[in-house]
């Protein structure tokens, strides 16, 4: 538990540097952006209270919105899908509820179950953020298509990485 | 109060949900291209450095393809220059006070996207070296953008793949003048709005700032043609193939009207009248 700290601070600074020196600045086709740091408010224990990731959520938003000069747009599509987290995670809880001890991860619930999880909260962020970007549902469905490639995409880059960065 | 109290217990969540949202949104209504410039002095007293490595290592990269492109310039301002034409009038010296319209001031970009829907790019000039707002931004490739704000040391330009930015460009082979639209999907293709269907328009031909704005000068290239196709009622939608590469751009030159003043004010005699 007291490990759990020192590793959460150091995956924040990491995916919010990935986030800005690398992943901010690929763009493919005009429709695919990945934002990959709400894999921080993914991977949160199990047991983290819900107005403590609500608030993480709001930081980690903020803070990759100073750094790409968005100010606002990221910190309210993160809050959005940190209180979906909650009800997300109990739709999808086994039979038995979740084992204390075992983190939302490919290694402890398999890939199905982790997929699935990690697709709904980067669709809830991206479908947040994209429209919120916008900020009219002018271009309606292109900002859509937009939402649904590069859903596919982050989903894609976090369930690798669960493989390669965070294995354990 | 105690109902109450117990009622924000149970809700505790939902209330912080709205709390932060609204926190968020009333962020993202209050910001303007001024705190962009502000917010920009705080991410680059943060993480400057590494983005100047970052930044020192692709310009190195590119080091070649700029040198050519400077190359070419120089050639091209070699063949402008007086001395390189013949005038039997020549009176021996050039009048370069009276004249004189543009003034031209080079910047390098430091922070630039084309990922957003209102992309900005900042320069590294700022109010202490001269920059103002509404100075028109190019390449060696052609347009670029428009100045927004300024701040001492650094400036933010509109760019052209800003959906609220709409340049005027004309055709430049038969003068149709009509005005750029960012659809906000690729970045290097734009909408050429507003050219009547009796034009004559070709694919390949060349898109110009057209000059009827006091910001840009006439005849910047902005790109060519690349489709066109009638919309519905009395004008084409052309789909122009930007001449510049937003994905690389480096080297900027800024360009101030010393006329806009005089521009501006007939202008605004008009629309009183």
């Amino acid at each position: 538990m007291i490990k759990l700290l020192p590793l959460n601070i150091i995956r924040f600074i990491a995916l919010l540097l990935a986030q800005v020196l690398i992943f901010n600045n690929i763009e493919i086709g005009g429709y695919i952006i990945p934002y990959i740091y709400i894999l921080f408010i993914i991977l949160l224990p199990f047991e983290t209270p819900p107005w403590l990731t609500l608030f993480l959520a709001f930081i980690l938003g903020l803070s990759v919105d100073i750094f790409s000069e968005t100010l606002g747009m990221h910190a309210a599509a993160t809050v959005f899908m940190a209180f979906l987290r909650p009800y997300i995670l109990s739709y999808f809880a086994p039979r038995d509820g979740y084992e204390s001890g075992s983190f939302p991860r490919v290694f402890y619930y398999g890939f199905p179950w982790f997929i699935k999880y990690a697709s709904i909260m980067v669709l809830a962020h991206h479908f947040f953020f994209f429209y919120v970007e916008m900020f009219k549902f002018q271009d309606f469905f292109t900002t859509l298509l937009r939402v649904v490639l590069s859903t596919l995409f982050s989903s894609a880059l976090i369930v690798v990485s669960q493989y390669f960065v965070f294995r354990k | 109060m105690r109902n109450l109290l117990r009622l924000i217990i149970r809700y505790h969540n939902i209330i912080l949900f709205i709390i932060l949202e609204v926190t968020a949104f009333i962020l993202i209504s209050s910001f303007s291209s001024y705190q962009r410039a502000r917010i920009f002095r705080l991410k680059h007293a943060l993480v400057g450095n590494i983005e100047e490595r970052f930044e020192n290592i692709s310009a190195y990269l590119s080091l070649a393809k700029e040198n050519k492109s400077l190359a070419q310039e120089n050639t091209s301002l070699y063949n402008r220059l007086p001395a390189s034409y013949f005038n039997p009038f020549s009176t021996g010296f050039t009048d370069t006070t009276s004249n004189k319209q543009y003034v031209f001031m080079g910047a390098r970009v430091i922070n630039n996207s084309t990922n957003k829907q209102f992309n900005f790019i900042i320069l590294d000039k700022g109010r202490k070296h001269g920059v103002a707002p509404d100075m028109a931004v190019i390449c060696n490739d052609g347009l670029v953008g428009m100045v927004k704000e300024v701040t001492e040391n650094f400036s933010s330009v509109i760019s052209v793949l800003n959906r609220e930015f709409y340049p005027n460009a004309m055709i430049k082979r038969n003068g149709y003048f009509g005005y750029i639209e960012w659809p906000g999907r690729h970045y290097k293709r734009v909408i050429l709005n507003e050219i009547p269907l009796h034009a004559d328009v070709r694919q390949g031909d060349t898109v110009i700032t057209s000059g009827y704005s006091s910001i840009f000068p006439k005849g910047i290239l902005i790109g060519t043609i690349e489709k066109f196709e009638p919309e519905k009622g009395i004008f084409y939608r052309i789909t122009v193939d930007l001449s510049t590469d937003y994905k690389r751009l480096s080297n900027v030159t800024l360009i101030k009207n010393l006329m806009r003043e005089e521009q501006m004010e007939i202008e605004s005699n008009i629309e009183n009248d």
